[in-house]
């Protein structure tokens, strides 16, 4: 809708306009920030029918803003990784609408409560509107991250998409745990923000510009760490700025050495928000290392299909690290919050394994490593909602949330639908044949090896092995175990919305295995790097042998 | 139909056919078991017709992820219509046996039914499978369904740990085999196991492959010391450990190795590695089985012993992979075969037993052939089976092994592997011997007193495993009849040994092994050697290594994630500074001094001297920050911090920034000590602590910092960018300021003002985003303080002192700050508008003057209260804020719109400008450019933004 509007005024406008150009490929968050404005608006009503329409508002901008990104195909001029855009966006868009019906229920649930009985509504006092536009803001800015084209750009998108989930901790329950998670996550949060900008500096330092690409040859840091390539190393400013960098953007995916608050803050923010924070930060920083090293590309290395060497090293230590940490402290939880924190830890150091390998020859996505993350990004996206969604929806008849194992005891028996989502997402997370995370895991193997990585993919398969203890845990409970005592206790929690999330997700995580060719083919696409013309200092052109060239080009 | 329709069919009959049942009336139990029946026997029957034609069966299916060779390729050779029509020939016997083990009982039935239809499917698909992967999918299923089985019984939490530790072995051996496959995959190209023999592979990559799959298969086939599983499985169902446990699942690792042996010759490591795994396990666990409390447990490990024999035989199979000359050990069906035919038997007597007559022990095994003849009898027809005795099948097995190993032995190298197959198989058999005699005199000894009463049960307890056992006795006595079956299976069938008393015409060392071992057996069985019932170390590997893994997390946790921010802040940042460090010094560039040249070329003498003391006032206000105690001087000194920082601003020739600085270091202190007020007060022992690692590491890293920074910034410009493209940012701005260029998309900047032009124009886009933010953060901390609440507490609290004026809402204000305050503001605010409107041209801008009337706003807010800003601004902050994005949005709008009225339509926040004249001849005039009406919006939504915050905050406190 708002496409149709937009796109025949820039048509009629001076092509030349580049920033016209970016409003033509912003249509997704642009409709994505209308419904947030609109979002806030209801939200002041005092009418409870047009206050509930909320989340179904929300539903639907993201459903146009998914539309929108599916049917603008439009790529950043001279983008290493231009696909990336539509690709992601849609994506956000999709996974985002479980996300957003996740949310029902937590802010505003004691509140409409007591307005129910007869208190009378005041529009301060409610922050229903704000929390739902807290979440747009922040999916909003996730999809800004795919579309940045610039240093700058990347890091106000990066804390668009932060700045909201630190307020939506703190206010998504009443405790004083909430709040002290909040902190937690601001304070490092900050910590991370300072790092990578500090990072981002560097690069500049380096560079002499924040432009990541340019269309037209025109400078840019890819251009000049072609120009690097060309001499055979990065400089040690840039490398240094890059590997700030990635250390920064740790915190956002949650990897060492940044990942220390993720179960605390998962555990204290209410079970939607965590479910929340563990695919829309951890996506966001996913897409700015994908952007940041595609800037830098995978021609360095003896062989010229890899990393430079500082670089890799540094993110191989923090993808086994990653693994190993977050699989081995989650064996020794009882919470099942912090279970699926560490897992989604875990998480982490698996994609990492992808980027590490790079893009591959470019051909097919078995050896195409980010292909493998994207596909990743995805497979998680709808397992992790899953899992988390049960917890949700399920409380002890005080009204507490439900987070130990001794919880989901014998829920296939008691609740059927949700025992099942908790059995199939929790397959699906360990990465159990046939569903669908299992060949997001296979993705990231099959490109480990092909790059050479062989003690990575190794290390991998060891953790996927560690990980099923605690997996099998959360299987074995629901499906094998008699409901316990506190099991019994357990009530559904009045919102449709949360028992639909978790069905739809874990009916993607069997009805997608169909398509797994076509969505990871899809991955492969939007996942494939246009080798970057250096530009040296003397103002020619150097063309680079590179391995990595691109057989679709 | 095709074969690969018959084979899809087949695969999927099973699990179709356990769903179905799911669908019928839950009572009709025996409808229900003869539907799950009938998806076996169809696979059974179905795959028997492709028998004749599997010579020439060739890889057939259908693609799914071609790129990865995922695809549901099947092949129907001898090897896999063998192993597919073991499956199902016992699954359609399983069926209704379980139906006579459970009474019809129809709630389990109708539970298990399902459940094994998953399983025979998940098996079918192993056996059949061409790709690789595709085996890998099914063979994970084949661990789900072990799984489910294992926790059948949801009271026993033993049970419920069974299956968790079978499912974590096997898994990490499902992941062994995920890696190898993908290994020959993408270093072969290879994803079939057809084409194995094509694969061309570095050398390394072939072994790793290799050993990944022998892992898998070592798990799989419960191989010393992965084996502790399988014992463990035995607390599923007796139809269950019969079906998968011993007679079909178990074998997928063994299935596993011939297939990848068959296709792929030649490898070094292969015997080396299997001869020695499997004659271990073979000897290991058959003494282990002599030493079983429980039926089900001796059974258990006599599988296990010959699952190890199976492995020794592949591992023997790769010493001659091709050469003709020596009886090829590619094809050991019979062993399978043979396996199946007595195992199976036991484990459903074994059931039988449990069931009607409540025995689970081996000593509850006394007097049986009294208390059931048939079952009793044939237990030991079994057990006579399992020892090998000659008359059996199996005794012709047992000895077609030792000839193999024999002639192994005549080997050019490696000959010690053979000798070692021999001493194995060897005490494997005298082991069960030796269990023959015991439990047969336990059977066959008098009834003990008190031994419960037998329950009488149907035929079909017992009949299956009679039909298998005769298998056994026909293979032994007319081995011309199971020859014949064999040899449509079998490539090179070595024919004279399936004959008993071939055997005994050609005396040799093999037959002498055997009967040896026999007779050393039976001496062991009635000697009182290993008759002391007990565990074995690798019952409890499974556990150990989980406590180990929660031993290592824990040490882990208490180390790092103890729930400290400060802790996690100390990791963060100290991993920062080694990364940094470890960068620096492999770079010998980082530890010279860059040279700096800038600001000493560009300025006065005087102001760099003046510039370094300001240089040193930051620092020095920076150093005096950690030993300050009180938080209210902290947050002073970190405002002496901006204003050094302003000075340097200065310096540069900056006004803009010095003034935005001074405005914000204002607000800001404001806020630290508003928000600084709210929080409880330190103990005493916290201020008075001097930590001095702390204050060591926190230099170490501001130096690490500062370094690096110091040498991003002295890289001169010309090393960094390209001749002939535009300069570093700085001066690009200043060049283009009042020209506008070709970046701007035809907006001309028409400002003198570089930083105005910056905010509004040239980065207009994110000067709107930004207030945007800034509108988020007030919203933030309204959202996060919620509703007001006034605290009676506080306020009587306060303590007034006699004399002192209150302010409004009784907090302490000087007067002289209120009198001064009347007439600071409105100037302030005069100041304001002023340097709103002069902000393109000259210092000032909105961004500024929102500043400072949001410092003259809060001001009068501290002096005169709540209610005297109401009356001054009688907007809600955040409407101000709505109302200032609205204002920037729609200025910026108006040029997309500007053909409705006749203009041509420009971008979003394109400017225009125009000269308002002042008098007659023009000289004097006021620059009006559209700008202005986006900078009020600025100015709008900073001063609503920091006044709504603040004057929250201020509520908070009163």
């Amino acid at each position: 809708m708002i496409q149709t509007i937009l796109t025949p005024m820039f048509a009629e406008t001076d092509a030349s306009t580049e920033m016209l150009e970016k409003l033509g490929f912003l249509t997704p968050e642009i409709a994505l920030f209308v419904t947030t404005c609109l979002v806030m608006i209801i939200g002041l009503s005092s009418s409870r029918s047009i206050r509930d329409t909320i989340p179904i508002v929300s539903v639907i901008g993201l459903g146009v803003a998914g539309f929108l990104a599916y049917t603008n195909q439009s790529t950043i001029a001279g983008a290493a990784l231009g696909g990336i855009m539509p690709f992601l966006k849609t994506l956000i868009a999709i996974v985002g609408i479980p996300l957003v019906l996740l949310m029902s229920g937590t802010v505003d649930r004691d509140y409409e409560n007591a307005v129910a009985r007869g208190l009378p509504f005041d529009s301060i006092r409610s922050n229903r509107g704000e929390f739902y536009a807290f979440l747009l803001f922040s999916l909003t800015g996730l999809m800004l991250c795919a579309s940045a084209d610039d240093l700058i750009w990347l890091f106000l998108a990066l804390e668009l998409t932060s700045l909201p989930t630190y307020v939506m901790v703190s206010i998504s329950s009443g405790k004083a745990k909430s709040q002290e998670a909040g902190i937690k996550y601001f304070f490092l949060g900050a910590v991370g923000a300072a790092i990578f900008l500090y990072g981002f500096a560097m690069i500049y330092g380096a560079t002499g510009t924040t432009v990541l690409f340019a269309g037209d040859g025109e400078y840019s840091i890819t251009t000049a760490f072609a120009a690097d390539l060309a001499d055979g190393a990065l400089s040690p400013i840039a490398t240094l700025g890059v590997i700030l960098a990635i250390i920064g953007v740790c915190f956002k995916i949650a990897a060492v050495p940044m990942h220390f608050y993720t179960p605390d803050v998962y555990e204290g923010a209410a079970t939607p928000v965590s479910a929340f924070l563990a695919f829309v930060p951890k996506t966001a920083g996913f897409v700015a290392i994908l952007l940041l090293l595609s800037a830098v590309g995978w021609g360095f290395g003896a062989e010229g299909t890899s990393l430079p060497e500082p670089i890799r090293i540094t993110l191989w230590i923090i993808a086994a690290l990653t693994m190993t940490f977050g699989n081995v402290l989650a064996l020794l939880q009882q919470n099942i919050k912090r279970v699926l924190a560490y897992s989604s830890v875990a998480h982490s150091g698996y994609m990492l394994v992808g980027v590490i390998a790079g893009p591959g020859d470019g051909g097919s996505i078995a050896s195409n490593g980010l292909g493998a993350v994207l596909f990743y990004i995805l497979c998680y996206g709808f397992m992790n909602v899953g899992a988390f969604a049960v917890l949700a929806c399920l409380e002890r008849s005080s009204g507490d949330e439900i987070e130990t194992f001794e919880d989901i005891r014998g829920l296939c028996e008691t609740n059927r639908v949700l025992g099942w989502v908790m059995v199939l997402c929790s397959a699906s997370l360990l990465g159990l044949p046939p569903l669908l995370g299992f060949w997001g895991k296979l993705y990231l193997f099959t490109s480990g090896i092909s790059a050479g990585e062989y003690a990575l993919v190794a290390i991998l398969g060891l953790n996927s092995a560690i990980a099923a203890f605690y997996y099998l845990k959360l299987i074995a409970g629901p499906l094998l175990d008699e409901p316990g005592e506190s099991a019994k206790g357990l009530r559904e929690t009045p919102y449709v919305g949360r028992v639909i999330a978790a069905t739809v997700s874990a009916v993607s995580v069997v009805a997608l295995v169909p398509f797994v060719n076509v969505l990871a083919n899809a991955a492969n696409d939007a996942a494939t790097v246009t080798p970057a013309q250096a530009q040296t200092l003397d103002g020619s052109e150097a063309k680079i042998e590179s391995p990595r060239s691109d057989d679709d080009a | 139909m095709s074969d690969r329709v018959v084979m899809l069919l087949a695969i999927f009959a099973p699990m179709l056919a356990g769903f179905v049942t799911l669908l019928l009336p839950a009572r009709a139990a025996l409808l229900r078991t003869a539907v799950g029946a009938s998806g076996p026997l169809f696979a059974f029957v179905s795959l028997l017709g492709l028998l004749g034609d599997a010579e020439h069966s060739g890889s057939v299916g259908w693609g799914y992820i071609p790129d990865l060779g995922i695809e549901f390729f099947f092949r129907s050779d001898r090897l896999a219509l063998f192993f597919a029509l073991l499956v199902s020939g016992i699954g359609s016997l399983i069926v209704p046996y379980a139906h006579a083990y459970f009474r019809g009982d129809a709630a389990k039935i109708g539970r298990l039914l399902p459940m094994l239809g998953l399983f025979a499917t998940a098996m079918l698909g192993v056996a059949l499978s061409d790709s690789m992967l595709g085996l890998f999918v099914f063979w994970e299923l084949t661990t789900i369904s072990s799984f489910l089985l294992i926790g059948w019984e949801r009271t026993n939490p033993g049970a419920v740990r069974s299956a968790l530790q079978a499912a974590s072995i096997t898994g990490l051996g499902g992941l062994a085999l995920l890696v190898g496959v993908t290994i020959f995959g993408v270093t072969g190209g290879v994803w079939r196991f057809s084409e194995l023999g094509d694969a061309s592979m570095p050398g390394w990559a072939m072994t790793a492959g290799v050993a990944l799959i022998g892992v898998a298969a070592a798990t799989k086939s419960a191989q010393f010391p992965l084996h502790g599983w399988l014992p463990g499985a035995m607390a599923a169902p007796t139809p269950v450990s019969a079906y998968l446990h011993s007679a079909t699942m178990v074998k997928a690792g063994v299935f596993l190795l011939a297939r990848v042996v068959v296709d792929l010759e030649g490898v070094e490591l292969w015997p080396l590695l299997f001869v020695p795994l499997g004659a271990l396990t073979m000897a290991y666990a058959a003494v282990q089985a002599l030493r079983g409390a429980t039926v089900k447990r001796v059974l258990a490990f006599s599988t296990v012993s010959q699952l190890g024999l199976f492995v020794c035989l592949y591992g023997l199979g790769g010493l001659h992979p091709s050469d003709p000359s020596h009886h090829t050990l590619e094809w050991p069906i019979g062993q399978i075969l043979n396996h199946a035919a007595y195992k199976a038997p036991l484990f459903m007597l074994a059931g039988t037993m449990a069931i009607h007559a409540g025995v689970a022990n081996i000593a509850q095994l006394r007097g049986l052939a009294r208390r059931m003849p048939v079952v009793g009898w044939l237990f030991i027809v079994g057990l006579y089976a399992m020892a090998a005795g000659p008359g059996t099948f199996s005794f012709a097995a047992k000895e077609f092994f030792v000839v193999g190993a024999y002639q192994a032995t005549e080997a050019s190298h490696h000959a010690w592997l053979g000798w070692l197959a021999i001493v194995a198989v060897a005490i494997a058999a005298a082991c069960n011997a030796a269990l023959l005699v015991r439990i047969g005199r336990l059977v066959f000894g008098s009834v003990e007193e008190g031994s419960v009463e037998v329950k009488p049960g149907s035929g079909w307890m017992w009949w299956p495993a009679a039909l298998l056992l005769l298998l056994q006795v026909v293979g032994g006595i007319a081995p011309g009849a199971l020859e014949g079956a064999l040899l449509s299976v079998e490539t090179n069938p070595l024919e004279h040994l399936y004959s008993t008393f071939d055997l005994f015409g050609k005396p040799g060392l093999p037959l002498f092994v055997s009967l040896g071992a026999l007779a050393a057996g039976v001496v062991l069985g009635l000697s009182p050697l290993l008759r002391k019932p007990g565990g074995e170390p690798c019952d409890h590997l499974f556990g150990s290594l989980h406590r180990l893994l929660e031993l290592v997390a824990f040490a882990v946790v208490s180390t790092f994630q103890t729930g400290s921010i400060r802790r996690y802040l100390f990791l963060s940042i100290a991993t920062l500074g080694a990364g940094l460090l470890i960068v620096m010094t492999r770079d010998e560039r980082w530890l010279t001094v860059p040279e700096f040249t800038g600001l000493i070329d560009s300025h006065e003498p005087a102001i760099v001297i003046f510039a370094i003391l300001a240089a040193i006032f930051v620092c020095v206000s920076a150093l005096a920050l950690p030993p300050c105690r009180l938080r209210i001087v902290r947050v002073l000194v970190l405002g002496a911090v901006g204003f050094g920082v302003t000075m340097l601003y200065l310096i540069n020739r900056a006004p803009d920034l010095a003034l935005t600085q001074i405005m914000f270091e204002i607000i800001s202190v404001i806020m630290f000590l508003l928000v600084m007020r709210m929080l409880p007060e330190r103990t005493r022992a916290d201020q008075d602590r001097v930590d001095l690692p702390r204050a060591a590491f926190a230099g170490v890293i501001g130096v690490l910092v500062g370094w690096a920074v110091f040498h991003a910034g002295a890289v001169p410009d010309t090393e960094v960018r390209p001749t002939g493209s535009a300069e570093r940012l700085g001066a690009w701005f200043l060049d283009h300021a009042h020209e506008g260029s070709a970046l701007t998309g035809g907006r001309n900047g028409q400002g003198d003002n570089v930083v105005n032009v910056i905010l509004v124009d040239f980065r207009g886009y994110d000067t709107m985003g930004e207030i945007a933010v800034l509108g988020i953060a007030m919203l933030a901390v309204l959202a996060m303080l919620g509703p007001r609440r006034l605290r009676p507490a506080l306020r009587s609290e306060q303590v007034r002192v006699p004399g002192v004026q209150y302010g409004p809402q009784r907090t302490l204000v000087s007067s002289m700050l209120r009198v001064g305050m009347r007439v600071i503001v409105p100037l302030a605010l005069i100041f304001a508008g002023y340097v709103f409107f002069k902000g393109h041209q000259s210092p000032g801008g909105g961004f500024i003057a929102g500043l400072v009337a949001s410092v003259a706003l809060i001001v009068y807010r501290m002096t005169e209260g709540r209610v005297a800003l109401r009356s001054l601004i009688p907007l809600n902050p955040a409407l101000l804020v709505a109302a200032g994005l609205a204002i920037a949005l729609v200025t910026g709008a108006v040029p997309l719109v500007l053909d409705l009225i006749g203009g041509e339509a420009l971008p979003f926040l394109t400017s225009g400008d125009d000269k308002l004249y002042l008098n007659r001849d023009h000289s004097e005039y006021f620059h009006l450019t559209s700008v202005m009406f986006f900078d009020l919006g600025v100015f709008i939504v900073v001063v609503g933004a920091s006044v709504g915050m603040i004057n929250r905050l201020e509520e908070e406190l009163e």
